[in-house]
């Protein structure tokens, strides 16, 4: 079963960039691919039953990390990646610790309030790390071929390392006690489950791949500033990841991919992105939790009732 | 009734309980000794601070004083998890099932707690783990058939009717092979039939040598499964003894007035 | 600089203080009986100063009465929020998280889009200053001190001896029995959100006149609202109160030392420190 998914989700990373090939929509492809990757790193905190606030400052700390370890150490970017996204599990651990003994809610206040000092602190620091104007001319990663194309390729195999660990760990026994101690902390616990330390390695996990999705972003990018990482940002991913549909790995692939195209297009409406994709994240989670997964399933069953037509699931 | 020669150590024995939560005593200097293989009953009018004295004993709430002695050693103050892994079970009375998974899923969570894989080895689905994991489902399966629910394997625990869902609270606190049960109301809302299957299960589970605790309020029940029982009223304990010597008791009487339930 | 202009701080600790107490109050309130945070909080005392601003500004309406006008809609926006959105997702955490966010972002995307994100201005109506201790103290400052600490000796009196500050208190602490008692919960969900949106208005009314209007005014009080309330407890008014002052302090400090960036820093560094030391804050009994 799994084997299958694979070998169809390689075919579509291969063949698609070589299909796209026009550079703005290779663009697109490859901020596609990271913004799935982001949704999905994101949720894997969600099935332990709580909220990250603070998904795009451990993005930018992949991000900073990887640029100034090439920019000023000189370290090269296939070094810098993995080590960014190191980083950012370790700074999970020392802020999950704290927090995550507790209760649900001083996990969202904690993530919230580090990603607003993360800005503060990237904003700061003009000489170490550019202050506000952030850092520029970040170098792509060395022996990779130029042009947007072999960049899209590369990016297509940080998507499918990032979906095939992640979709792993959720089939995989961890996965299931994740989503045992959503269902229920209090009975994980009283079976024997030390939930903190498992919340603990979710949180970690999680940041690992905003991380290193960061470092991938900004070799990409070559310009990075604080305002890139915001808390803004992160509720951009929280809306990746729901409007999709939360409920299955698959959503927040499909609510992202939906999402990052649709921006290409109401981008230049300013503001009113702002209005419509807040009222998208309030109107999912009031009337259609499933997300747009769950929008298909009716209108198929809608499908069904008119016609009679029996569609195979 | 056996009279062994030398008294085995009791499973579990609390001394000296208590709870305070604002300016109430929930419970109040409580002492338990709970011998091996018995079925000993709790109860006590509502809000005696039954179910409290349970989340003291799992450590689900803090203790303001008082000690408690699981199998002889000091386990006051110890974190559910730590409990439950030394063979301290418990249901909960407003069920805390698994809801998005299925009969058989339940039942193995119960048992990850305690038979636990290294994370990266079932990542990577090891052979190790994956023996261990068919072991357990074994295992699962086996204490389903137990008790009688296994045609119920692959239904959703939220989909569950109350009894069985009640019994699926029992299937998940026996997963981890537990020394001791502390079943919490696990009559309540059941219906005639259903009481005296149920009452079947217990007797199939103490056949095991599974000490259990009971918590109830349906005193026919307590009266033919527990060999002793104590009466909380108010967090403080007022009679301990067998069923007769409890019910004869004044002070029971007058804590219980007006019950009609109570029928000696 | 000559001297360490401490009266100054101190003017602008009390200031601070109960700038943020007020907004940190209205999250308290709705966090202890909808376990969640309202991540819309702040965006209500934003929605309160544009309203002032229109009102005050574009309609030529007195202060005081556009006061009055915009304190009563951000409660009548309470009552209509809480029971269009905020009660279809009773109970469930991480929906009415997520809605809430969804609502911060719509909201300031709609007042952006008519306002633009040209700071604006309300001219104060308490020109002048005084001397106090070698410092002199705007008018203005004095009305917010004086008024902050009205009403926050108001809503501390009103929970505490009240009958529906009681009922408020019981629902808080064990919802299940509150209903026992008689107690109509939807009732005291509408009072919450009229007593918690009233009280960021009222902070819009003080404030307002001091500082800039923009769609983000809203972010910094609710940043520093909740650390406010894991620092003092949550659902206590009393820690509330304390932990309120306690960062307004610590921020004038800070900020008159170094800068208000660092005053900030300062503020999250205690967020830390508490969770990992006495996450139940630092007075644990309820109000």
């Amino acid at each position: 079963m799994k084997r299958n998914e694979f070998l169809i989700l390689l075919a579509v990373l291969v063949i698609l960039p070589y299909l796209i090939q026009d550079p703005y929509w290779l663009h697109v492809y490859i901020i596609t691919c990271l913004n799935i990757c982001l949704a999905v790193s994101l949720r894997v905190v969600w099935n332990v039953g709580l909220l990250s606030c603070g998904h795009a400052a451990f993005m930018g700390l992949g991000a900073y990390t990887s640029s100034l370890l090439a920019l000023k150490v000189g370290i090269s970017p296939w070094l810098g990646m993995p080590l960014g996204a190191l980083l950012s599990a370790v700074v999970a651990l020392g802020l999950g610790y704290p927090a995550l003994r507790l209760t649900g809610i001083y996990f969202v206040i904690l993530s919230f309030a580090f990603n607003e000092v993360f800005f503060l602190i990237t904003t700061r620091l003009r000489e170490f790390a550019g202050g506000p104007s952030g850092l520029v001319s970040i170098p792509r990663p060395d022996g990779l071929p130029p042009g947007k194309l072999a960049y899209a390729y590369f990016v297509s195999a940080v998507f499918l390392i990032t979906v095939v660990v992640l979709l792993r760990f959720e089939r995989s026994r961890v996965g299931r006690i994740w989503l045992a101690i959503r269902d229920t902390d209090l009975r994980s616990r009283c079976v024997g489950l030390q939930t903190t330390h498992y919340k603990l390695f979710a949180f970690a996990v999680s940041c690992f791949f905003a991380g290193l999705i960061g470092g991938v972003y900004a070799h990409y990018i070559t310009f990075i500033s604080p305002s890139d990482f915001t808390i803004w940002q992160s509720v951009y991913i929280q809306l990746y990841m729901i409007v999709g549909g939360v409920g299955s790995f698959l959503g927040p692939i499909v609510g992202s991919a939906f999402l990052t195209v649709l921006t290409e297009f109401i981008r230049a409406a300013g503001p009113l992105q702002s209005v419509v994709y807040g009222i998208m994240m309030a109107a999912v989670m009031l009337f259609l939790p499933g997300g747009l997964i769950a929008l298909g399933g009716h209108l198929s069953g809608l499908l069904k009732k008119k016609t009679g037509v029996v569609k195979n699931s | 009734m056996n009279a062994p020669a030398s008294n085995p150590p009791p499973v579990l024995e609390i001394q000296g309980l208590t709870r305070h939560f604002g300016g109430l005593a929930a419970v109040s200097d409580l002492d338990l000794m709970i011998r091996p293989g018995e079925c000993f009953g709790l109860i006590g009018p509502n809000g005696a601070g039954k179910t409290t004295v349970f989340n003291l004993i799992s450590g689900v709430l803090p203790l303001t004083r008082g000690q408690v002695l699981f199998q002889g050693e000091n386990v006051t103050g110890s974190p559910p998890y730590a409990l439950a892994r030394k063979g301290l079970a418990r249901t909960f009375q407003i069920m805390a099932l698994f809801q998005s998974f299925t009969v058989l899923e339940n039942v193995l969570l119960g048992t990850y707690g305690i038979v636990r894989v290294n994370p990266l080895a079932a990542l990577f689905n090891t052979p190790h783990s994956r023996k261990i994991e068919k072991e357990q489902k074994e295992h699962a399966l086996e204490l389903l058939r137990f008790l009688g629910i296994e045609r119920l394997r692959d239904e959703v625990a939220r989909n569950l009717p109350l009894g069985h869902q009640r019994i699926l609270e029992m299937a998940v606190a026996l997963a981890g092979s537990p020394k001791m049960l502390l079943l919490d109301e696990p009559f309540s809302g059941l219906s005639g039939e259903e009481t005296r299957e149920m009452m079947g299960r217990i007797g199939k589970i103490r056949e095991g040598k599974t000490t259990i605790m009971l918590v109830e309020h349906n005193i026919r029940v307590v009266m033919d499964l527990c060999d002793r029982i104590a009466v909380l009223n108010f967090g403080r304990k007022i009679a301990e003894g067998s069923f007769e010597e409890v019910s004869r008791n004044p002070e029971v009487i007058k804590a219980y007035l007006g019950t009609k339930r109570y029928a000696a | 600089m000559d001297t360490f202009p401490a009266m100054q701080v101190f003017t602008n600790g009390v200031v601070l203080s109960c700038y943020y107490i007020l907004v940190a109050l209205g999250l308290n309130l709705i966090m202890g009986i909808m376990h969640i945070v309202n991540f819309a909080q702040g965006t209500v005392y934003m929605l309160s100063a544009m309203a002032l601003y229109i009102l005050c500004v574009e309609l030529g309406i007195h202060y005081l009465l556009s006061g009055a006008i915009s304190i009563v809609l951000t409660a009548l926006l309470g009552v209509v929020m809480e029971r269009f959105l905020f009660r279809r997702l009773l109970g469930q955490f991480l929906p009415s998280l997520v809605m809430s966010l969804g609502l911060l972002l719509a909201i300031e995307g709609a007042v952006w889009l008519r306002f633009g994100i040209i700071s604006k201005a309300i001219p104060g109506i308490f020109p002048g200053t005084f001397g106090v201790f070698g410092a002199s103290i705007s008018y203005e400052r004095l009305v917010v001190i004086i008024g902050g600490l009205i009403l926050i000796g108001g809503l501390f009196l009103f929970i505490r001896h009240t009958k529906a500050g009681r009922a408020i208190r019981a629902v808080e602490q064990d919802r299940e029995a509150a209903i026992l008692h008689g107690i109509e919960i939807s009732a005291i969900c509408r009072l919450v959100f009229i007593v918690s949106f009233g009280l960021s208005a009222a902070a819009a009314f003080l404030v307002s006149p001091m500082l800039v209007i923009d769609p983000n005014i809203g972010h910094i009080p609710l940043l520093k609202g909740l650390v406010i309330i894991v620092l003092g407890g949550m659902g206590s008014v009393t820690g509330t109160l304390a932990g309120g002052f306690i960062i307004g302090f610590i921020e004038s400090v800070a900020g008159s030392v170094f800068d208000t960036t660092i005053a900030s820093i300062f503020s999250f560094i205690i967020l830390m420190v508490i969770l990992l030391i006495r996450p139940s804050g630092l007075l644990p009994y309820r109000m």
